[in-house]
């Protein structure tokens, strides 16, 4: 008997477990066509994958933020100049 | 070296190296007090301590001069400074004992029996370009990655800020590459709770 593919095979619970792997193209491709095959019937996972590559790109530009800098204390200048001439 | 100039280091740059490397005591001096304050800032990212901090700066310091001659222009020299930063933060959270945090299962999204989401919640309304003209945007998820198990926050700032590969992380934690998979996972999903709670 031919099997049939559906969305229904995987639960929500397992879509969101795979998300990573998905996306690092790291799933087997059976896997992969039953992952796209639930997209298209849930909504909620549809979501949940946007905002976790939201998630991941808001994390990054926080790093991309230009730090408010102070001047570091005169004596850490001077131990760390200090210390180089020791090694 | 070649006669050729380093490709990623600008003009400015390529003078102040010949001099460290010449040994010149007054580029030595200009270095830490011209790269010194944003390196101390990224410290404090991974240190809580002011004094660790501190600790580490000379030892980023230290190991990028014992370092110089091998550099090879690869980087800025700014994005140099900022790894061997990073590096030492790591290696001193390493020797560090670490402390109880609360279990990632905790942030972790809760399922209903049948396998659904208990809280499904809605699309996120929140767009790139909103959170790219908003400070109060990105400081919220600033706060929100500080709220995370120390052990996860960690790994997400290296993998998903740091932007270090998935071996490099492993290797900065004493972890295994799956177990820095399967980290980042739950951190990215921990977070990712945490955001819905303002973007859902
Ligand atoms: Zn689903």
């Amino acid at each position: 008997m031919a099997e049939t593919l559906d969305g229904t095979e995987l639960t929500c619970r397992q879509i969101i477990d795979f998300v990573q792997a998905y996306l690092d193209g790291e799933l087997p491709p059976r896997e992969q066509t039953i992952f796209e095959l639930h997209l298209t019937i849930c909504p909620d996972c549809v979501n949940y994958l946007q905002s976790y590559q939201a998630t991941q790109a808001l994390s990054k530009l926080t790093g991309e933020d230009e730090p408010t800098e102070s001047p570091i204390p005169v004596d850490l200048i001077q131990a760390i100049l200090a210390a180089r001439k020791k090694t | 070296m070649s006669d050729s100039p380093p490709t990623m280091l600008a003009g400015d740059e390529v003078v102040l190296l010949q001099r460290l490397r010449s040994g010149d005591d007054a580029a030595f001096a200009e270095l830490v007090q011209t790269r010194g304050p944003r390196l101390l800032v990224v410290l404090q990212r991974y240190l809580p301590q002011d004094q660790d901090c501190q600790d580490a700066l000379q030892e980023a310091f230290i190991s990028a001069f014992k370092a110089l001659a091998r550099f090879q222009g690869d980087s800025s020299l700014g994005t140099w400074l900022h790894r061997i930063a990073v590096n030492c933060a790591m290696m001193r959270i390493r020797s560090q004992k670490r402390s109880r945090e609360r279990p990632i299962e905790d942030y972790l999204p809760k399922f209903l029996a049948d396998g659904h989401r208990q809280n499904p919640g809605a699309a996120w309304a929140i767009t790139y370009d909103t959170a790219v003209a908003d400070n109060e945007t990105r400081e919220l998820v600033r706060q929100s990655i500080d709220a995370l198990p120390e052990s996860y926050r960690l790994i997400l700032l290296l993998r998903d800020i740091e932007e270090r590969t998935t071996e490099e992380t492993a290797e900065l934690l004493e972890l295994s590459v799956a177990n820095v998979k399967t980290r980042l996972h739950r951190a990215r999903q921990a977070l990712r709770e945490l955001l819905d709670q303002h973007f859902g």
